[in-house]
C-alpha cells in the first residue's frame, strides 16, 4: 500500500516576507522534493503558532516539530553560540553563516542537547542606516540609534547612544526623530522602506545575529532513516544557500536605495576602522569572561571563530 | 497584594514618564522598555485574584439568566471549580517556565538582569486566582449543603421553641 | 479528524460554553484553546503553551498601554476633570431640545480623545451624565442609549485600545491607525447628535430643553474644559511630535492628570487609591480576554482553519466588494455574540491576509472593522458597554437600555457606508503623517 505522508509543523516568528521565512519555504520545498513527497512541511510564519521567545521551548514541548529561533533573544542561555555574535567583522553572510554552522558542528553545545539542529544561519553583517551622515568615528558621539541586544553593546562602546525599541515602532521613531538611525542588516532599506528616511549608510559590518532551526527530538527519532539523511545532507547546504540568498538580497537593496532615494554609502577612514575595532574589544573580553563562568572554554571557542572565519573567507569572501 | 500591584503600576508610570523626559532632555534610561514590561506583568497578575473576587470578568449571561435560580447557582459553582482547576494548572506551568528561565541562566536583553522573579510573581498571581475560584466554589457549595445538613437541626429547634411557647 | 473540522468544532464548543455556562469570556477562550491544543497536538504542548503565553503576554511592553491609559481615565474621573468638561458642554448646549444628550455624546467624544477604552469611557460617562439627564427629566431610554453608544467612541477616536491591538497584530503603524480613526469618530459623533435631534423632535417629552444660560455663564464654564484640552494636546501632540511611544503617552497622560488634579486640589489619597484599584481591575479583565484570545487563536492556527478559510474566501469567484461585505457581516454577527476586542483578536489572523491580498488599504480596513465591531459593544447578547451603563443606572431596566441603543445603530451603518464609499475619510490624515 501507499506509505503515509509525514506532516511536519515548521514555525517561524518574523513576518512571511522576511529572509528567515524565505529560507523556511525553500527548505520545505527541498525536503518535499528530495523525499519524493514522503514528507509534507506545513509552515507557520509570523509567530502565529509560536512567538520569538516561545519558539525553542515550544519545539521541545512539541507544539511545532520544527522552529526557527534567535539564540540572542535568550541572553545567557546559549553561551557558546554567542561567540559568533561578537563584533569581530564578517565579509559577508555566507562566511558568517558557515562560521556559525561549523562552530556548532565542532563544539556540539550542551544547551542544544534537547533538540535536533536542522540548520543555522545568520543575518547579513550589520551597518548603520542614518538620517544624518556619520563620516568619522567622532560623529558617533551621543547619536541615538536603534539597536537590539548585543548590537546595542558595541554601539555604546563606539560612543553612540543605543535605543532599544520594538521594530514596529522604528519607522515612526525615525520619521519623528526619536532616533537618528538604526543598526541592522541592509535588506530592511528596501523591505521595510527605511531608505525613505535614511539617506546615509555608514559601513560597519562588525556583527551578525544568529538564527538556529531546531527539531523536536522525538519527531526526529520517529523519522525513517532515508528522511533523516535528506535532512542531514541539507543542513550545511541550507546554511550556505541562506547566506547566498541574503548577500544577493542585500546587494539588490543597496542598488535600489541608490537608484530610488540616492542614498549615500559611506566608508569610515581606515584609521577610524582600526580605532573602532579597538573600542569594541572590551565587549569580546567580557564575553569570554562571562562564557567561562558558564563553563564554556571561551578563549578556545573564540579562537575557532576567528580561524573559521578566515578559512571560510578565503573560499567564500567576495 | 493589591498594594504591590498598585505600587508596580505607579512605578511603571514613573519609569515610562522618566524615560520620556530623559530622552527628550538627555539620554534614555537603559532598559526602560523591559522594566515597564516586567512591572506590567506584576500589575496584571497581582490583580487577577482581586478582579475575580469582585466578579470583574465579562461573561455572557443572556441564556443563563433564564435558567431557574438553582440551576444558575449550580452552573456558576461548576464554572468556579473548572476555572479554579485550570488556573491551578496555569500557575504550575508558569512556575515551571520560571524555573526553566532560572536554571538555564537566561537574563533580560538590555540590562542583562535575571528576570525569573517576575515570572514566579506571575505564577503566584495565577495561583491566588485559582485559590479565589476554589473559595468561591466552596462558598457556593456550603449554602445548599448547609440547607441539607442544617435541616434536622432546624426541625429540632423549631419543635423545642414550640414546646417552650406552650409551657408559657 | 480533519484539522479544519476540529477548528470549526472548537468554535462551536466555545460558543456553547460562552452561552450556556456564563463562564467569563477570557477563561472560556483560554480553556477551549488549551483543550483543543491538547487534542490536536499533545497535552505537553498545551501545558507548555499556557505557561509561556501567559508570561509573554503579561510582560509584553506593547500591552502596557492598556493599564496606563486606563489609569489616566480613572484619575480624570475620580478627580472630576471629566465632570467639569461635561458641565461646560452643558452650559453651551443645555437649552436646545435634547441638548443635554447631545452634550453627553460630545463629552463622550472629548473623553474618548484621552481614554482608549470603551468600558472605561462608558463607566466614566454614565456616572457623570446619567444623574444630570435625570435632573432635567430626560427619558432614560434616550439618556442610557446616548451614553452607551456615545462611549463606543472611546475606541474609534484615538487613543484606542482596539486600534492598538489591531496595530500590534497586523504590524501596521499604531500612529497611522490612530490618525485614521479621527474623522470617522467625528462623523459618528455627528450622526449620534443627529439621531438625538430626530428622536427629540419625534418624541418631544424625551429631551425637554434646559434653562437658558447667559453668554457670561457660558464663558465662565469654559475653564472647566481647559484641563481636558490640555491633556488632549499633550497626549496627541506628544505622539505626533515623537516625544513618546504610545505606552509613554498613557503614562504621561496619567501623570499630567495627577499633576492637574493636585494643582486643583481635587486629588486626595482615597481617590488616588480608588483610581488605581479600578485600573487594576479593568486592565486585568482586558488582559485575561487578550490572553484567552491568543490561546484560542493558537489552537485555531494549529488546526489550519484560518489558512483554509482565508484560502477559501480569497478564491471565491465573486467580486472583492462582495467578499468584503461578507467579512463585514461576519464582524457584525461576531460583535453581537462576542466581546468586540476578543472577536477582533480571533478573526484578525483569518481575514486580515485575505482583505490585504485583495488590495484594500490595511489602515482603512483596521479602522473600518473597529467601527463595525464597536457597534457590537452595545448590541445584545454581549454588549459590554450596555452592561456597564446598566450597572450604573440601576433603576433603568436592561430592556429599556437595549431599546435606547437600537435607535443609534443606524448611525454605525451609515458611518461604515461613508467609509467604504469615501476611503479618504480614513486615509486623509494618515497620509499627512506619511508625508
Ligand atoms: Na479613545
Ligand atoms: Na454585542
Amino acid at each position: 500500500g501507499e506509505a503515509k505522508v509525514i506532516k511536519l509543523r515548521y514555525a517561524n516568528f518574523p513576518p512571511a516576507p522576511t529572509f528567515p521565512c524565505v529560507q523556511m519555504e525553500r527548505w520545505a520545498r527541498e525536503v518535499e522534493k528530495r523525499t519524493g513527497g514522503k514528507v509534507k512541511v506545513e509552515t507557520y510564519p509570523g509567530g502565529t503558532l509560536l512567538g520569538a521567545k516561545n519558539m525553542f521551548d515550544g519545539v521541545i514541548a512539541g507544539t511545532a516539530d520544527i522552529g526557527c529561533f534567535c539564540p540572542s533573544y535568550h541572553p545567557g542561555r546559549f553561551p557558546l553560540l554567542e561567540a559568533v555574535d561578537q563584533p569581530i567583522g564578517y565579509p559577508n553572510t555566507k562566511v558568517a553563516s558557515l562560521t556559525l554552522f561549523d562552530l556548532y558542528r565542532k563544539w556540539q553545545p550542551k544547551s542544544l542537547k534537547k533538540v535536533k539542529v536542522v540548520t543555522m544561519f545568520t543575518c547579513a553583517p550589520t551597518h548603520l542606516m542614518m538620517k544624518v551622515p556619520l563620516r568619522r568615528l567622532g560623529d558617533f558621539k551621543g547619536v541615538e540609534i536603534r539597536a537590539a541586544g548585543t548590537l546595542a553593546k558595541s554601539l555604546g562602546l563606539l560612543g553612540a547612544t543605543p535605543v532599544a525599541m520594538p521594530m514596529s515602532d522604528v519607522p515612526e521613531a525615525l520619521q519623528k526623530g526619536v532616533i537618528k538611525g538604526l543598526l541592522s542588516s541592509l535588506e530592511v532599506m528596501k523591505d521595510f522602506k527605511f531608505a525613505e528616511y535614511c539617506r546615509y549608510v555608514t559601513y560597519l559590518g562588525f556583527q551578525v545575529v544568529s538564527f538556529a532551526v531546531v527539531m523536536n527530538k522525538d519527531t526526529w527519532n520517529s523519522l525513517p532513516k532515508d528522511v533523516q539523511k535528506v535532512i542531514d545532507d541539507l543542513s550545511r547546504e541550507q546554511a550556505l544557500w541562506t547566506g547566498r540568498y541574503m548577500d544577493d538580497h542585500v546587494k539588490e537593496a543597496i542598488e535600489w536605495s541608490k537608484k530610488t532615494y540616492n542614498v549615500e554609502f559611506i566608508k569610515l577612514p581606515p584609521e577610524d576602522m582600526v580605532k573602532a575595532k579597538k573600542l569594541v574589544k572590551p565587549m569580546i573580553d567580557a564575553y569570554i569572561k562571562r562564557a567561562k563562568a558558564a563553563g564554556v572554554p571561551a578563549d578556545k571557542v573564540m579562537k575557532d571563530v576567528y580561524s573559521l572565519r578566515d578559512k571560510l573567507a578565503a573560499k567564500y569572501g567576495d | 497584594m493589591m498594594r504591590i500591584g498598585g505600587a508596580a503600576l505607579v512605578l511603571m508610570m514613573g519609569i515610562a514618564c522618566g524615560n520620556m523626559f530623559l530622552r527628550v532632555l538627555w539620554v534614555p534610561i537603559k532598559g526602560s522598555y523591559e522594566l515597564v514590561g516586567f512591572l506590567g506583568a506584576v500589575v496584571t497578575s497581582f490583580a487577577l485574584g482581586y478582579t475575580q473576587s469582585k466578579r470583574g470578568h465579562i461573561a455572557v449571561d443572556i441564556v443563563v439568566s433564564r435558567y431557574p435560580k438553582r440551576l444558575q447557582e449550580f452552573v456558576e459553582s461548576l464554572n468556579d471549580l473548572v476555572c479554579g482547576l485550570f488556573f491551578a494548572i496555569i500557575a504550575w506551568q508558569v512556575g515551571k517556565w520560571a524555573t526553566t528561565v532560572w536554571r538555564t541562566g537566561e537574563v533580560s536583553e538590555t540590562l542583562r538582569i535575571p528576570f525569573y522573579p517576575f515570572t514566579y510573581g506571575v505564577a503566584f498571581g495565577c495561583g491566588v486566582l485559582a485559590l479565589v475560584l476554589f473559595l468561591q466554589f466552596l462558598k457556593a457549595l456550603i449554602v445548599p449543603l448547609g440547607r441539607i445538613t442544617m435541616g434536622p437541626y432546624r426541625l429540632m429547634m423549631d419543635s423545642l421553641r414550640q414546646r417552650n411557647r406552650r409551657k408559657r | 479528524m480533519e484539522g479544519s473540522l476540529v477548528g470549526l468544532l472548537g468554535i462551536v464548543v466555545l460558543l456553547a460554553v460562552l452561552l450556556f455556562t456564563r463562564m467569563p469570556v477570557g477563561f472560556a477562550m483560554a480553556l477551549v484553546g488549551f483543550l483543543g491544543m491538547g487534542y490536536v497536538v499533545s497535552a505537553k504542548a498545551a501545558l507548555n503553551m499556557v505557561g509561556t503565553d501567559i508570561w509573554q503576554i503579561f510582560s509584553s511592553y506593547g500591552l502596557t498601554v492598556i493599564p496606563l491609559f486606563i489609569l489616566m481615565g480613572e484619575i480624570t474621573f475620580y478627580c472630576g476633570v471629566s465632570e467639569r468638561l461635561y458641565n461646560a458642554a452643558y452650559k453651551w448646549m443645555g437649552q436646545i431640545r435634547g441638548g443635554v444628550a447631545m452634550a453627553t455624546v460630545m463629552a463622550c467624544a472629548g473623553f474618548a480623545a484621552i481614554c482608549g477604552s470603551n468600558t472605561a469611557t462608558a463607566a466614566t460617562m454614565s456616572t457623570v451624565a446619567l444623574p444630570e439627564m435625570k435632573k432635567y427629566r430626560y427619558n432614560p431610554i434616550l439618556s442610557t442609549g446616548a451614553v452607551a453608544s456615545g462611549s463606543t467612541l472611546g475606541v474609534v477616536i484615538p487613543p484606542s485600545v482596539v486600534l492598538i491591538v489591531v496595530g500590534l497584530y497586523t504590524g501596521q503603524s499604531i500612529g497611522k491607525l490612530f490618525f485614521g480613526g479621527v474623522i470617522p469618530g467625528l462623523i459618528l459623533t455627528g450622526l449620534f447628535v443627529l439621531t438625538i435631534y430626530i428622536l427629540c423632535t419625534v418624541r418631544e417629552d424625551w429631551g425637554p430643553p434646559g434653562p437658558k444660560t447667559t453668554f457670561l455663564e457660558k464663558l465662565q464654564a469654559l475653564p472647566g474644559a481647559v484641563e481636558m484640552v490640555v491633556l488632549f494636546l499633550l497626549v496627541m501632540g506628544g505622539l505626533y511630535m515623537g516625544w513618546f511611544t504610545p505606552s509613554e503617552a498613557g503614562a504621561a497622560g496619567a501623570f499630567s492628570a495627577m499633576v492637574l488634579s493636585l494643582l486643583r486640589r481635587t486629588l486626595n489619597w482615597e481617590r488616588f487609591v480608588a483610581a488605581v484599584m479600578d485600573t487594576l481591575k479593568l486592565s486585568c479583565m482586558i488582559f485575561i480576554i487578550v490572553t484567552g484570545a491568543v490561546i484560542f487563536g493558537r489552537f485555531l492556527t494549529v488546526t489550519r482553519l484560518p489558512y483554509e478559510a482565508a484560502k477559501w474566501a480569497a478564491s471565491l469567484p465573486i467580486p472583492h466588494v462582495v467578499i468584503l461585505a461578507i467579512v463585514l457581516v461576519i464582524y457584525i454577527i461576531g460583535g453581537a455574540v462576542m466581546d468586540a476586542l476578543a472577536f477582533l483578536l480571533v478573526t484578525l489572523p483569518i481575514f486580515y491576509p485575505v482583505i490585504i491580498a485583495m488590495g484594500y488599504d490595511p489602515i482603512w480596513y483596521g479602522v473600518l472593522i473597529t467601527v463595525i465591531t464597536t457597534m457590537g459593544a452595545v448590541t445584545p447578547p454581549v454588549g459590554v458597554n450596555t452592561y456597564v451603563v446598566a450597572g450604573v443606572a440601576k433603576d433603568v431596566p436592561l430592556g429599556s437600555i437595549f431599546k435606547g441603543v437600537t435607535f443609534f445603530l443606524p448611525a454605525y451603518v451609515i458611518c461604515a457606508a461613508i467609509m467604504i464609499l469615501f476611503p479618504d475619510v480614513v486615509l486623509f490624515l494618515p497620509k499627512l503623517l506619511r508625508g
